[in-house]
C-alpha cells in the first residue's frame, strides 16, 4: 500500500509542473501570437515573437509605466530627503512654486505661484499663489501652506539634511540649531538645542517665520533673503520646497505652525532633527502633484496612481504636459541583480532598467534608436530595426569625481606605511606642491574616460564644471607626462623622494568601479614612472571608509560631489572654503586657505556679472597652480527606454525622470 | 560540515539526528584500527571507476597548485609586476574596460569582464581551494574536536555547557551569521584578504564536528576495552588518547575530508555577496561571481563562467566521488563482514 | 520524554539570549562610526555624525547598549529597521508569508524526489541506473546555487520567455490582492487564490514559483539523494535484511517492507532540518529572483550593519530552528525505539 503512493507523487509533481506551464506561450516559434495572461487587464502583448528576445513588444499597459531600478528611498518627506530617488517621487507627489522649463536649470515656468517678482536687491521674493489648487486628501490649496511648508522645513532641519540651502540665504546660519544657539550666546562646542535658553529658541523660529510671510487674502508669499542669492529659485523649484496641506499635517500630529504654546515654552523643537522614520511623510504623501502614492513596499517597490483632479489645465512649457498624466500607473520596482532586470527588459516586462556601465554591450543588440542627447531632439542613428528600446547617451550630469590630496594625514593611518619616505610616506607629504604636480601629472585622463567610462565623461577641469560662471573650456589642465611626472618627484622633497622611493594605499569606497579605475590607473602610472613608487590599491566597506575619512586618514580620498544648484559657489565651496565639505578635511596651508576663502566669500555677494566671473575664473585657475587636487572626470549620463514611450526629457539639477511628461504610444 | 546549499545548514554529511541530546546510543562503531592499512585504502580507491576518476582529479589540481609559479609566472611587466609580484595571489589585470576578452594567444583562458586574466586566476585559484578548504577545515576540526571531546568524555555539567554553546552557535543561521560576521570582520584593517571569509566560516562550521566526536566518544565509551582499560587502572587521558580518541577520530576525519570540497561552494556563495575575497585575488568563487552579470550573454562570454565553473565543479566532483568511496571503506558495516 | 520537552523549553529563551549576546560581541568590533555608517549615506556632506551618534545612542558602552534593546525587547518592541524602512516586528510578518511559501512548495520535491532517487539508487546499487543518479546528485552538490539559479532565469525567462522573471505574481494581480475585495487569510498566494476561488490567480502564482524552487530545490535534493542512499545502503546490509532474504521473501518485500522503513528513520530528521533550513530564508534564491523574502533582506541588513534588524530576524530564526529541532527531535524518538531521551 504505502510503496503506491509514493509512486503518485511524482507523477503527480510533473502533472502539477505541467499544469503551470500550460500557462504559458506556445512554444512554437512561428505561432501566431497568443495572450499568454490569465483573465486580468488587457495586455500590448499583440506582436509578441516567443523566444525572440530582440523584438519582444512590451508586456507592460499602454497605460501603465514599469521600471526596475536599484534605489529605494530613505523617506518621502520633501524637507528631509537628499537623495535623488526619494526626491524623484517627491516631484511627481508634490508641486513646488516654481518648476523648470522642461531640460532647463535655470528657467523657470510657473507651478503653484502664478507669477512672482523679485526686488531691485535680490532679497524680496514676492509670489501670487494659483487659486483652486486641490491636495490629494481633498483640502484646497492656500499661501499659509506654502509659507508653513517652508517654515516647517527650515525648522525641521534635520542632521545633514538639504535645508543648508535654504538657511544661509535665508537666515545666514547654516543650521537652525546654530542660529539659536548664536541668539541665545551659546558658544560651547559640544552645545545642543536643549542648552539653548527658552527666549532664544523661540526667537529663532519667530525668524524663520517672520522671513517666509504668506497673505491668504491677498494670495501671495513673499520671502526675504539675508542676502541676495542668484539661485534662489532653483531652490524654490526643488521638491524641498513643496507645498503641504497644513491642516492635514497638523491633523496627522505634525508641527502645528507656532513657535511656543500658550504660556511661551518653545514647541517647535519637538519635530526638530528627526529620524527619517519619526516624520508624518516618512511613508504617506499628500500633495498636489500629479500622482498619488498609492503603496510603498520597501525593498520591493512603490507604486503611484495618476491624479485625475491634477490642477495643471495649461501646458507647462511649449508641447509640454497638460491635465491628468497620460500614464495612468507607475510601477517602480527594486531589483538588486543585473541578470533579472535584463531578463525582465528582454521579457518586455519593464519599460526602463538601470544599466550599469559594465554591461551596456548586453543590451546593444536590443536599441533601436540612439540619440546623442538627453531627449529626442539630439542627433539620432537608427541602429537595429527591430530593436525595442531607445538610448539617450551622452548628456551632461551635474556631477563631478576628484582625487583629493590630504595635506596633513593622521598619524594613525593605515595607509601610509611607516610613516616615513622609503617605506611609507610622511603626513605632509602632500603639502610639497611638486608631490601634487607629479601625481597629476601620472594620471592617464585618456585611459580613465575611454576605457573606464566608455567614452561617458570629461576632464574635469578644476572644481567647476561646464556651464558655470569662471569654466572656460580651453583653461590649463594637467595631462599624462611620465617625464613630468618623474622630474617633480625628483624635485619633491629636497630630492629624497626620488632618492628613497615611497609606499602607500590608495583606498576607494567598496563598489565603486569608476573610482577603483582611477585609483588603479594612478597607482599603475606611478610604479611605470619609477618602481621605487609603490601604491597599492585597497577597497573598504563604507563603514571602514566613512571612518578613515572622519579621522582623515586617506592620503588621496576619490569622491564625487552632486550639485544643489546651479552656479559656481556651489562647486568652489565644498572644494576650496575651509568650511567646505571636502576642503576642510584637506588642511590647504593658512596662507592659500586665506587667500582662496576671501575669494569665495567675495564671489558670493558680488552682484556685477562680470567681476563674478572673473572671480571664479582666478578661483578655477588657483585651483589648477596649486594643484589641490586631481580634477578626474565629469560623467555623462546613460539611459534606455522602451521604443513606445514618448516625452523623455533630462533635466541635469532636477532629479530622475520626471513621469508626468512621459507617455506611451504603441 | 557545510555548503552553500541554503536548506541544510549543519547537517549534510551526518546522519546523526539534529539536537546534541539525541546521539545514536546503540550505534556500533566497531574497532576499527585493523582494516585502516594504506594498502588497504588505496586498493579501495582504485577498485571501482568513480573513486578513480575522483582520485585523477583531485591528483590534477593538486599538481597544478604545487606547480602554479611555473604554470602561471608573474608576467614581467611592470605593471603586472605591481600586482602579482609582491603577492602572487593577485591577479594580472590587462586593462580598465569592463568588456571581457574572449580566449586567444595572449590570454588563454581569456579575461573577466574587468580584464582580470583567467588562466591566471584558475591555476592560482587551486592554491587558494586547497588553502582555504584545509584552513577553514582543520581549524574548524580543531575546535570541533576539542570541544565535543571534552563534552564527550567528561559528560555532567561540562558536557550541558559545552553543547548549550553549540546550540547558541547552531541557532544562527549559517549562511546569515557567517554574512553578518565577514562583514564585520571586513571593516577591522587587521583582517586582510581572505581572512574575514575564512574567520566567518569557521566561527560557524565547528559546530557539526563538536556534535559528531561528542556521539562518537559517547558510544566508544560504553566499549568494552574502555571498561577494561579503566579497571586495569588506566588514567583519564590515556583512555582518552589511546583508546576512545582513535575509535571515534576516524569518522569526523572522514567528514571533515570530504567537506574540503565543499568549502569551496561555502566561499562561493560569500563571495556572490561581496564578502570573499578582494577583487582581483586568485579564487574561482569570486572569479564567477565576476561573471554573474554576464550569464544573459553566456553564448559570447561562455569562457566566464565555463574555466572557474569547472574548476569548482570538477574539485568538488573530486572530493565527492572520493569520499564515496572512503565512507565505503571505512563504515565497517559496509565492508560484508566484520 | 515530557521532562525531555520541557527541559528543552525552558532552556530555549536562554539559547536565544545567547545568540543575542554573541551579536553584540561581534559587534564590538565595530567602532561608533563605523556603526554610524548605518544611518549614514555615501555622501560628503555628513558633518555631525557626533549629534548623529547621541540620537541613536551609539556613544554609550556596548553592554549598556545591549541592555537598552533588551529591556525594548522585553515589552515587544524590536526595533526600527533602517535597510526595511519599518518596524522590525512588522518587517518580519510582512516577508514570512513568502518565505514560506516557497519553503513549502520546495520540501515537496526535495523530500519525495530525493527519498525516491536515493532508495532507487540503493536498490540498485552499482548498477547504471545508480550511476546515473549519483552524477545528477553530485552535479548539484558541485554547482554553486546562484549558478543554477542564474542560468535558470536567463534561459526560461530572459530567453525563452516561459516563465516570468522574478516576484511572486503577475503585474496585473498584484492589485488585485491588496484590495480590500481580496480575502487574505495566509497571505501565500497559492492557498489564498483556492480560498478566492481565482484559478487564474493560483496559476499564475504557481508559475511565478517554479524557477525559484528548482533553484532551491535541486541542490538540496541532491544531498537528500545522497543521504538516503548511503543510510539506505547501510539497511540493507543488516542482519535482518540478510534474514528476509534467506527466509526466500521477494526483493521488492524486502526493500518496500523492512529495509525501507528504518532507513528512512535518519531521513526524517534530515527533512526536518530542510524545513527549518528553507524557512530561514533561501537568500540567494531570493535576490536572485527577486522574491520578497525573510533570507534576501536579512543578508541586506547584515551587508549594511544594520544591526537592529539582524538581531530581530534573528531571534525570529533561532526561535523557529529550537522548535523544528525540538519537533523533529520527538518525532525521531517516537520514530526509533533505540533512542532514549534522557
Amino acid at each position: 500500500m504505502r510503496s503506491h503512493w509514493y509512486r503518485l507523487l511524482p507523477a503527480s509533481a510533473i502533472l502539477v509542473a505541467g499544469l503551470g506551464l500550460s500557462g504559458c506561450r506556445s512554444d512554437e516559434p512561428d505561432a501566431a501570437p497568443v495572450s499568454d495572461q490569465p483573465v486580468g487587464e488587457a495586455t500590448a502583448a499583440d506582436a509578441v515573437t516567443p523566444g525572440d528576445a530582440v523584438t519582444g513588444a512590451s508586456k507592460v499597459p499602454a497605460d501603465t509605466f514599469v521600471s526596475a531600478t536599484i534605489g529605494d528611498p530613505e523617506s518621502l518627506d520633501p524637507p528631509w530627503t537628499y537623495e535623488t530617488t526619494g526626491a524623484t517621487y517627491e516631484a511627481i507627489l508634490y508641486d513646488s512654486l516654481v518648476a523648470f522649463e522642461r531640460e532647463k536649470p535655470d528657467a523657470f515656468v510657473p507651478a503653484l505661484a502664478t507669477e512672482w517678482e523679485v526686488s531691485d536687491d535680490g532679497l524680496a521674493y514676492t509670489f501670487s499663489i494659483r487659486e483652486g489648487v486641490t491636495f490629494h486628501e481633498g483640502g484646497t490649496l492656500e499661501p499659509s501652506d506654502i509659507a508653513y511648508s517652508l517654515q516647517r522645513g527650515m525648522l525641521q532641519d534635520r542632521v545633514d539634511g538639504p535645508m543648508v540651502l535654504y538657511m544661509e540665504p535665508i537666515l545666514g546660519a547654516t543650521t537652525i540649531a546654530g542660529k539659536a544657539m548664536e541668539l541665545g550666546s551659546v558658544t560651547a562646542e559640544d552645545a545642543t538645542l536643549a542648552d539653548v535658553p527658552n527666549e532664544a529658541l523661540v526667537d529663532a523660529c519667530e525668524l524663520v517665520k517672520a522671513a517666509v510671510v504668506a497673505s491668504d487674502e491677498d494670495g501671495t508669499v513673499a520671502i526675504t533673503l539675508a542676502q541676495p542669492t542668484p539661485w534662489f529659485l532653483q531652490l524654490v523649484a526643488q521638491p524641498w520646497a513643496a507645498a503641504l496641506d497644513m491642516q492635514w499635517m497638523v491633523e496627522q500630529g505634525d508641527w502645528d505652525g507656532n513657535c511656543a504654546s500658550e504660556d511661551g515654552t518653545a514647541t517647535w523643537t519637538e519635530w526638530h532633527a528627526p529620524a527619517a522614520e519619526e516624520t508624518v511623510l516618512f511613508n504617506r504623501a499628500n500633495g498636489t502633484g500629479p500622482y498619488m502614492l498609492d503603496q510603498w513596499k520597501s525593498g520591493e517597490e512603490i507604486t503611484f496612481n495618476a491624479n485625475e483632479g491634477y490642477w495643471r489645465t495649461e501646458p507647462a512649457w511649449p508641447g509640454g504636459p497638460s491635465g491628468p498624466p497620460a500614464l495612468k500607473r507607475l510601477v517602480i520596482q527594486k531589483v538588486d541583480e543585473w541578470g533579472t532586470r535584463l531578463a525582465k527588459l528582454e521579457a518586455g516586462e519593464a519599460d526602463t532598467v538601470v544599466v550599469p556601465r559594465a554591461n551596456i554591450d548586453q543590451v546593444e543588440a536590443m536599441i533601436h534608436t540612439r540619440y546623442d542627447g538627453g531627449d529626442t531632439s539630439a542627433p539620432a542613428t537608427e541602429q537595429n530595426p527591430d530593436g525595442m528600446l531607445n538610448l539617450y547617451i551622452g548628456f551632461p550630469t551635474q556631477a563631478m569625481t576628484a582625487a583629493m590630496f590630504t595635506f596633513a594625514i593622521n598619524a594613525e593611518s593605515e595607509f601610509i606605511g611607516t610613516g616615513q619616505l622609503g617605506d611609507g610616506i610622511p603626513v605632509d607629504f602632500f603639502s610639497d606642491l611638486d608631490v601634487r604636480k607629479a601625481f597629476n601629472y601620472c594620471f592617464d585622463w585618456d585611459t580613465m574616460i575611454q576605457e573606464g567610462l566608455k567614452g561617458e565623461g570629461v576632464q574635469a577641469r578644476g572644481p567647476i564644471i561646464e556651464g558655470l560662471q569662471g569654466f572656460d573650456p580651453a583653461s590649463e589642465v594637467y595631462a599624462l607626462d611620465l617625464d613630468l611626472c618623474r622630474e617633480h618627484l625628483a624635485a619633491a622633497w629636497g630630492g629624497q623622494v626620488a632618492e628613497r622611493g615611497f609606499k602607500m594605499t590608495l583606498a576607494y569606497n567598496e563598489g565603486n568601479d569608476t573610482r577603483q579605475t582611477a585609483a588603479e590607473i594612478l597607482a599603475e602610472n606611478l610604479t611605470l614612472a619609477d618602481p621605487k613608487y609603490q601604491v597599492s590599491v585597497q577597497s573598504l566597506e563604507w563603514p571602514s571608509f566613512l571612518e578613515a575619512r572622519r579621522l582623515e586618514s586617506l592620503p588621496i580620498a576619490i569622491s564625487g560631489w552632486q550639485a544643489d544648484y546651479f552656479d559656481a559657489s556651489n562647486w568652489v565651496h565644498p572644494f576650496m572654503h575651509s568650511q567646505g565639505a571636502y576642503a576642510r578635511a584637506q588642511h590647504f596651508p593658512a596662507e592659500l586657505q586665506t587667500r582662496i576663502d576671501a575669494r569665495i566669500d567675495e564671489a558670493l555677494i558680488e552682484q556685477d556679472v562680470a567681476k563674478r566671473e572673473a572671480l571664479y575664473a582666478e578661483l578655477q585657475q588657483i585651483a589648477h597652480d596649486e594643484a589641490i587636487d586631481v580634477f578626474l572626470f565629469q560623467a555623462t549620463g546613460r539611459a534606455y527606454l522602451n521604443r513606445q514611450v514618448q516625452g523623455y526629457y533630462v533635466n541635469s539639477l532636477a532629479p530622475g525622470t520626471y513621469y508626468y511628461a512621459l507617455s506611451k504610444q504603441p | 560540515m557545510t555548503q552553500d546549499s541554503e536548506a541544510i545548514g549543519a547537517v549534510a554529511h551526518s546522519i546523526h539526528p539534529i539536537s546534541p541530546d539525541v546521539p545514536f546510543v546503540d550505534e556500533p562503531i566497531a574497532n576499527v584500527v585493523d582494516r585502516r592499512s594504506v594498502r588497504y585504502v588505496v586498493r579501495q580507491l582504485f577498485s571501482n571507476s568513480s573513486s578513480i576518476i575522483g582520485t585523477v582529479l583531485l591528483t590534477a589540481f593538486a599538481v597544478i597548485a604545487l606547480a602554479a609559479p611555473l604554470l602561471a609566472p608573474c608576467p614581467d611587466d611592470p605593471r603586472q609586476q605591481r600586482r602579482c609580484g609582491p603577492d602572487p595571489y593577485n591577479v594580472p589585470r590587462y586593462g580598465f574596460s569592463q568588456v571581457p576578452i574572449p580566449p586567444n594567444d595572449v590570454y588563454r583562458f581569456g579575461t573577466t569582464p574587468t580584464q582580470y586574466d583567467i588562466y591566471y586566476g584558475v591555476v592560482w585559484g587551486a592554491r587558494t581551494a586547497f588553502k582555504v578548504g584545509v584552513v577553514i577545515v582543520g581549524l574548524s576540526l580543531l575546535i570541533g574536536l576539542t570541544i565535543g571531546a571534552l563534552a564527550g568524555y567528561y559528560g555532567g555539567w561540562i558536557d550541558e555547557g559545552l553543547m548549550r554553546v553549540v546550540e547558541v552557535f547552531q541557532a544562527f543561521p549559517f549562511l546569515l551569521a557567517a554574512i553578518t560576521l565577514a562583514t564585520i570582520l571586513r571593516t577591522n584593517p587587521n583582517f586582510t584578504g581572505t581572512m574575514p571569509a575564512i574567520l566567518a566560516l569557521v566561527a560557524f562550521g565547528w559546530t557539526g564536528y563538536a556534535r559528531l566526536v561528542r556521539a562518537d566518544i559517547l558510544s566508544v565509551k560504553q566499549r568494552e576495552y574502555v571498561w577494561a582499560a579503566r579497571s586495569l587502572g588506566a588514567g583519564d587521558r590515556q583512555i582518552i588518547m589511546r583508546h576512545v580518541l582513535p575509535n571515534s577520530i576516524f569518522p569526523v576525519l572522514v567528514v571533515a575530508s570530504l567537506d574540503i570540497g565543499t568549502v569551496v561552494l561555502s566561499f562561493a556563495a560569500l563571495s556572490f555577496f561581496g564578502l570573499g575575497v578582494p577583487d582581483g585575488y586568485a579564487d574561482w568563487g569570486q572569479m564567477i561571481s565576476s561573471a554573474r552579470t554576464r550569464i544573459p550573454s553566456l553564448v559570447e562570454d561562455w569562457y566566464i563562467v565555463l574555466f572557474p565553473g569547472g574548476a569548482i565543479a570538477l574539485f568538488s566532483l573530486g572530493w565527492n566521488l572520493i569520499g564515496d568511496t572512503i565512507r565505503d571503506i571505512l563504515d565497517p558495516r559496509l565492508a560484508g563482514g566484520e | 520524554m515530557t521532562t525531555y520537552i520541557i527541559r528543552r523549553l525552558l532552556i530555549m529563551p536562554l539559547i536565544l539570549l545567547g545568540v543575542t549576546i554573541l551579536i553584540f560581541a561581534m559587534l564590538s568590533q565595530l567602532s561608533v562610526t563605523q556603526r554610524l555608517a548605518l544611518y549614514v549615506p555615501d555622501s560628503p556632506r555628513a558633518s555631525d555624525l557626533e549629534g548623529l551618534a547621541e540620537q541613536y545612542g551609539l556613544n554609550d558602552p556596548i553592554p549598556v547598549q545591549y541592555g537598552r534593546w533588551l529591556g525594548r525587547m522585553a515589552k515587544g518592541d524590536l526595533g526600527f529597521s533602517k535597510t526595511g524602512k519599518q518596524p522590525v516586528g512588522e518587517l518580519i510578518v510582512r516577508l514570512l508569508p513568502a518565505s514560506v511559501e516557497l519553503a513549502l512548495w520546495s520540501v515537496i520535491p526535495i523530500l519525495v524526489l530525493g527519498i525516491w532517487l536515493g532508495v532507487k539508487s540503493a536498490v540498485n546499487h552499482n548498477r547504471f541506473i545508480d550511476h546515473v543518479l549519483r552524477i545528477v546528485s553530485i552535479t548539484g552538490t558541485s554547482m554553486p546555487s546562484f549558478v543554477l539559479g542564474l542560468l535558470l532565469l536567463m534561459v526560461f525567462a530572459g530567453k525563452l520567455g516561459w516563465l516570468p522573471t522574478g516576484e511572486r505574481l503577475s503585474p496585473q494581480f498584484r492589485q488585485l490582492v491588496d484590495a480590500p475585495e481580496w480575502i487574505t487569510v495566509t497571505r501565500m498566494y497559492t492557498v489564498d487564490a483556492l480560498i478566492n476561488g481565482r484559478l487564474d490567480v493560483w496559476l499564475d502564482a504557481v508559475r511565478h514559483l517554479i524557477l525559484p524552487v528548482v533553484t532551491l530545490a535541486y541542490i538540496s535534493l541532491a544531498v537528500l539523494q545522497r543521504v538516503t542512499r548511503s543510510s539506505m545502503l547501510d539497511t540493507l546490509r543488516q542482519d535482518y535484511v540478510r534474514t528476509a532474504r534467506a527466509k526466500g521473501l521477494a526483493e521488492r518485500v524486502v526493500v518496500m517492507r523492512h529495509a525501507r522503513p528504518n532507513a528512512l528513520l535518519p531521513v526524517v530528521t534530515i527533512g526536518g532540518a530542510l524545513l527549518i533550513g528553507l524557512l530561514n530564508g533561501a537568500a540567494i534564491t531570493e535576490t536572485i529572483f527577486n522574491w520578497p523574502g525573510l533570507g534576501k533582506r536579512f543578508v541586506d541588513a547584515a551587508r549594511n550593519l544594520d544591526i537592529i534588524t539582524v538581531l530581530g530576524f534573528t531571534m525570529f530564526q533561532g526561535l523557529l530552528l529550537i522548535v523544528g529541532n525540538l519537533i523533529v527531535d520527538m518525532l525521531y524518538a517516537t520514530v526509533d525505539p533505540r533512542v532514549r531521551l534522557n
